[in-house]
């Protein structure tokens, strides 16, 4: 059965990419999108997403905010946080927030596939 | 028919100025992606890609990186047509047969030095140093050589830093060529335009050619009179020679 994935991000592009990926893999299932953070509990509330990616800079609630809010929202959803960078204090808030895993949007889309799946299996 | 081209690494978004025009004459609307240089958090070449097909465009065309980005679409939605231009066919750990470094360390260590050396004190310096270099010169090859750089303090530069260079050299050493043609949709028309060979590399490239044919029964090859960046070096000659590939495979 298909991982039910949500997409927070606010760059058009690379949102309507990833749902394009996505798309053509069986393993997962792109259910929703939103394009702020602030969008993003209400999008999981009502779809009950197995996982959601999540950016982390973003316009209103940013990626660990959103991750809170998120959980609140869907707390059986897992939460991965996307985020330009591995090595700052933004990948220590959003597991404190919550996030089970964090990948950089340089990953191959392999391997971002392989995490998701892992993570609906946390 | 719609064509969308990925431009070669360093062009950005004018890099069909000149010959979309003469595309749109002949029945072809180009888009040109713009690779979003000093904006973009991913250089991952199926994330590039998966831009290019989800322009939904009839045909997807890149040069040299941005060829391995549109043979990589055509994998993942199947166009009408796909158009190579001075790439595509070869992956990037076959490039030492082509004259690079062996390694990828040694290739990006190479990169950089010569992205180092990329900088001149004004535009008109810089210009001069492109006309200097160029094949033809008119307005739109003007505009698209301006567009291809920036002025930070004081000095122009390329469009990207060294270490943008380095994580873009970096994603694009995944292609597989090989494997990315084998993959290429049942009967899909190719066209692989070739720049002039170096002399002393003209047996490995050959070697690769072959490939090209054994993999794509539909592929065409024409070789031109050109330097590897065959949109700058023959201007509306390459648009006249895509769409006459176009009508040959009655895809216009």
């Amino acid at each position: 059965m298909a991982v039910r994935v949500a997409i927070v991000e606010d760059n058009d592009v690379f949102r309507e990419t990833l749902e394009l990926l996505f798309g053509m893999r069986d393993e997962v299932e792109v259910v929703g999108s939103a394009s702020t953070g602030d969008d993003a509990p209400e999008l999981c509330r009502r779809l009950q997403p197995d996982v959601v990616l999540m950016d982390y800079r973003m316009p209103g609630l940013n990626g660990a905010d959103a991750t809170r809010a998120v959980l609140a929202a869907a707390p059986s959803t897992k939460v991965v946080c996307l985020t330009a960078s591995v090595s700052s204090e933004e990948v220590d808030e959003v597991f404190m927030a919550g996030a089970v895993m964090c990948v950089t949007k340089d990953e191959e889309f392999d391997r971002l596939v392989r995490v998701v799946c892992k993570a609906a299996e946390s | 028919m719609r064509l969308a081209f990925w431009p070669g690494l360093g062009g950005g978004a004018t890099s069909l100025a000149e010959i979309g025009p003469v595309l749109a004459e002949r029945g072809v609307e180009s888009v040109t992606l713009d690779p979003l240089y000093g904006r973009r958090d991913s250089w991952a070449l199926e994330l590039l890609a998966g831009e290019l097909a989800a322009t939904g465009a009839d045909a997807y065309a890149g040069h040299s990186w941005g060829a391995a980005v549109a043979a990589r679409a055509a994998v993942l939605r199947a166009p009408c047509g796909l158009v190579l231009l001075d790439g595509g066919y070869v992956s990037p750990a076959e490039f030492a047969s082509l004259g690079a470094p062996e390694t990828l360390e040694e290739r990006v260590a190479e990169i950089r030095e010569i992205h180092g050396g990329y900088r001149w004190p004004t535009t008109e310096a810089y210009l001069a140093y492109v006309r200097s270099e160029s094949p033809r010169w008119n307005e739109a090859i003007e505009e698209m050589a301006l567009e291809g750089m920036r002025h930070e303090e004081g000095e122009v530069l390329p469009p990207f830093d060294a270490d943008e260079l380095e994580t873009i050299v970096r994603g694009y050493e995944g292609f597989d060529a090989a494997a990315t043609l084998a993959a290429l949709p049942a009967g899909l028309p190719v066209l692989l335009v070739m720049a002039t060979p170096q002399p002393e590399h003209a047996a490995s490239r050959e070697a690769l050619l072959r490939r090209f044919t054994e993999a794509v029964p539909r592929g065409t090859i024409r070789h031109v009179d050109s330097p590897h960046d065959v949109v700058w070096g023959l201007g509306p000659a390459l648009a006249d020679l895509i769409v006459d590939w176009l009508v040959s495979e009655r895809l216009l």
